[in-house]
């Protein structure tokens, strides 16, 4: 636990006002900030070292270079005090490690599809202006706080470059792995021959690490393990079973079948068998999914009525909505239990598909 | 030409100098970040609460497809402020690229526009200035909208003096004497004689350049040499209405390309006995319980839809009605609630690629 560099209320270069710390990765801290001259919020970031200070600089530049709707933008940069700050687009909703955590434990075929979706269409922009993200993993990623996560953009581009020293320093000394908080976060979602020589990976272990995220979207759990345990099975490349639900749902065919070919392409041991971002983005593209509004509610009454498949969700809106277990994207029905999900027109209620149950 | 002022040693001047409308844009380098950035100039500017109000309204539309603003430079001394913004690269909207399918291709671009008008639109902000130079395409193909700071604030009280925009893509209603009630109409219109120019190149601009009362008709969207879907034409041509009150909103001219870009895209799964699909436009799928009910739903290309009905059956709980449109998620039933669990339940999802630009 280190200590905040800044405090709120505190004021750089007369424009950024500091209102709260946010979180920190292993690189650098970040500040929730006011710009004044636009009267908007910006994500404020700081490396946390002043020695980083140069390679934090390049890696501004780098973020700087993509400029697309899946990738926060970079608004401004600027040196105090032998420290650099960088100051990004920021989106309230937090990121999709934090959403995963407390609200999501995993997401239905349809939402992980969309954000799939953008995902690719964000890694492919930055693949072409040639920038190798390096680190993509759920914490930094930062979506919408609306329940059907419209907004999904990518951070910390030029972020991981800075980590690329880090990661290769750590993995010369097998003690120093487990001390180092960008190895521990970043090993889960990193490819085989990162693992193996982290210098000499390139574009498609970002690709792997897509390939992850959707299985760590769609299953909750994660497909190697976690922390050292998960480094044989990603260097054998073991490929992780077919999630439950993609079984057992019926209403979720097809689309979970063509999920679950992307995940498979992606996490191919040999890094020229996976696609390319631009061909993730056309099956992507392929995919037919439901980008129907979505809503927060509570199971109101479950399997009271005859034999039971089916019951009420009681909307935050006050409205009643009808479902049916088919539709219902989770192990078993609990009343009570919080639901994400979309509605059509029916009589005399409404009727949710899907049904997600969440947090 | 060079910048208008001395730029704080963060900017250098690198060109090419752009006209604007309210002022040039300037293309320089952003040293710290190592980028290029448009500096659009507006020379009269004194008031800084006018200034600020305009700033935080321009930052307040979150859209795709409008250019980010990044900082502000002012001159040493005296009035004028330049606003630093993303710097877009590609062609103006007139030039974008064309594919196999070129209808398609000029829908996807409207659409495109729509959204960015239509998300200024819902912050309550008119852009007053929308015509082919203003909008260009980005080095990923995405259309962004640009030269913000001619815009209004939309709402009861927005008048004005004088009737700024370009020539051609002025709504009629601006030659009127002042004071002029604006409203988004005004931007619909541009939207509409932009989308005629963009679709047939300059040759279209002398109808445009009357003056009203007009002599001559605005020619259809159905003469248009891209063969255009019928309901896209009737859309377009009301962009043209001279009153403004004909017009229709942008959010309903983005919603209705948005469907027509996934023409014959949707999947409808129905399972049925087995999951059947219904995916190809014109085609229908039958259902049958011989002695109790039939139905079958018929995919347009746009929507799927009720073709027949024998019988009791059920959509979602309400009496199936021959052409009206199912829900995208829905249960068909057939037989008599009597009947209860001895019914035929079919559940029908709808699903379609995503519209990811």
């Amino acid at each position: 636990m280190s200590t905040h560099l800044l405090s709120p209320d505190n004021k750089l270069i007369d424009r950024y006002k500091i209102i709260r710390y946010l979180n920190e990765g292993g690189m650098q801290q970040v500040y929730l900030a006011e710009d004044s001259v636009f009267n908007r919020q910006v994500a404020l970031k700081v490396p946390k070292t002043a020695s980083a200070e140069k390679r934090f600089e390049r890696s501004a530049q780098v973020s700087a270079r993509i400029t697309h709707a899946n990738v926060a933008a970079t608004f401004d940069y600027f040196d105090l005090e032998s420290r650099g700050y960088l100051i990004e687009e920021f989106i309230e909703g937090g990121t999709l490690s934090e959403r995963l955590d407390k609200q999501f434990g995993l997401l239905d075929p349809h939402l992980a599809a969309h954000l799939f979706h953008h995902l690719s269409k964000g890694v492919a922009a930055s693949h072409r202006a040639g920038v190798f993200h390096r680190d993509l993993k759920p914490s930094n990623i930062m979506v919408s706080a609306d329940p059907g996560l419209t907004s999904v953009k990518i951070t910390d581009f030029g972020i991981a470059k800075m980590a690329e020293e880090e990661i290769a320093d750590a993995f010369k000394d097998n003690d120093s792995i487990t001390g180092s908080q960008t190895v521990m976060g970043a090993l889960p979602y990193m490819a085989p021959e990162m693992v193996l020589d982290p210098r000499g990976a390139a574009l498609p272990a970002d690709i792997w690490a897509l390939g992850a995220i959707l299985y760590q979207l769609v299953s909750g759990n994660l497909p190697f393990g976690q922390g050292l345990r998960a480094v044989p099975a990603i260097v054998a490349a073991v490929l992780p079973p077919q999630p439950a639900l993609f079984v057992a749902k019926d209403q979720f065919q097809p689309l979970t079948g063509h999920l679950w070919n992307i995940v498979m392409s992606c996490l191919q041991k040999d890094p020229a068998q996976r696609p390319s971002a631009d061909g993730l983005v056309e099956m992507c593209a392929k995919l037919c999914y439901s980008t129907a509004e979505r809503h927060l509610g509570k199971i109101d009454s479950y399997g009271g009525q005859r034999r039971g498949k089916w019951g009420f969700i009681a909307s935050d809106d006050g409205t009643q909505v009808f479902f049916h277990r088919d539709s219902f994207y989770g192990d078993t029905v609990t009343s009570g239990a919080r639901v994400n999900f979309a509605r059509f027109p029916g009589v005399p209620q409404n009727r949710a598909f899907p049904v997600l149950p969440i947090k | 030409m060079a910048f208008p002022f001395k730029l704080p040693p963060r900017y250098v001047y690198e060109g090419p100098t752009l006209p604007g409308g309210q002022g040039d844009v300037y293309v320089c380098r952003d040293t710290y970040l190592n980028r290029q950035v448009a500096i659009k100039v507006l020379v009269d500017w004194g008031d800084t609460a006018a200034l600020r109000n305009e700033l935080t309204a321009i930052q307040s539309v979150h859209s795709r497809h409008v250019a980010q603003l990044y900082d502000t430079v002012r001159p040493p001394r005296g009035a004028g402020i330049g606003l630093v913004q993303e710097f877009v690269p590609g062609p103006t909207v007139k030039d974008y690229p064309r594919g196999p399918d070129p209808t398609h291709d000029f829908i996807r671009v409207l659409y495109q526009m729509a959204c960015g008008i239509a998300d200024i639109h819902k912050a309550r902000k008119i852009h007053r200035d929308i015509k082919p130079s203003n909008i260009r395409l980005d080095g990923e193909g995405v259309v962004k909208i640009l030269d913000f700071g001619l815009t209004s604030k939309a709402g009861a009280d927005s008048v004005t003096i004088d009737a700024r925009g370009t020539m051609c893509y002025l709504a009629p209603e601006l030659y009127a004497t002042a004071p002029i009630k604006l409203s988004p109409a005004i931007d619909i219109f541009s939207f509409g004689v932009t989308a005629r120019v963009i679709a047939e190149g300059g040759a279209m601009l002398p109808v445009f350049r009357q003056t009203p009362p007009y002599k001559d008709a605005f020619p259809s969207f159905s003469s248009c040499s891209l063969t255009l879907p019928s309901d896209v034409v009737a859309l377009l041509d009301r962009t043209l209405s001279v009153s403004p009150s004909d017009r229709p909103l942008m959010s309903e001219i983005r919603d209705l390309l948005g469907r027509r870009l996934l023409y014959g895209k949707h999947r409808a799964v129905v399972t049925y006995g087995q999951m059947h699909e219904l995916s190809t436009p014109g085609k229908s799928i039958s259902l049958s319980i011989p002695g109790i009910g039939a139905t079958s739903i018929k995919y347009d290309g746009l929507r799927f839809k009720i073709g027949s009905v024998v019988g009791d059956v059920y959509i979602n709980n309400m009496r199936a009605v021959v052409g009206e449109e199912l829900p995208d998620s829905c249960v068909i039933t057939i037989g008599a609630q009597a009947l209860g669990a001895s019914r035929t339940f079919a559940p029908f999802n709808v699903s379609h690629p995503g519209v990811v630009l």
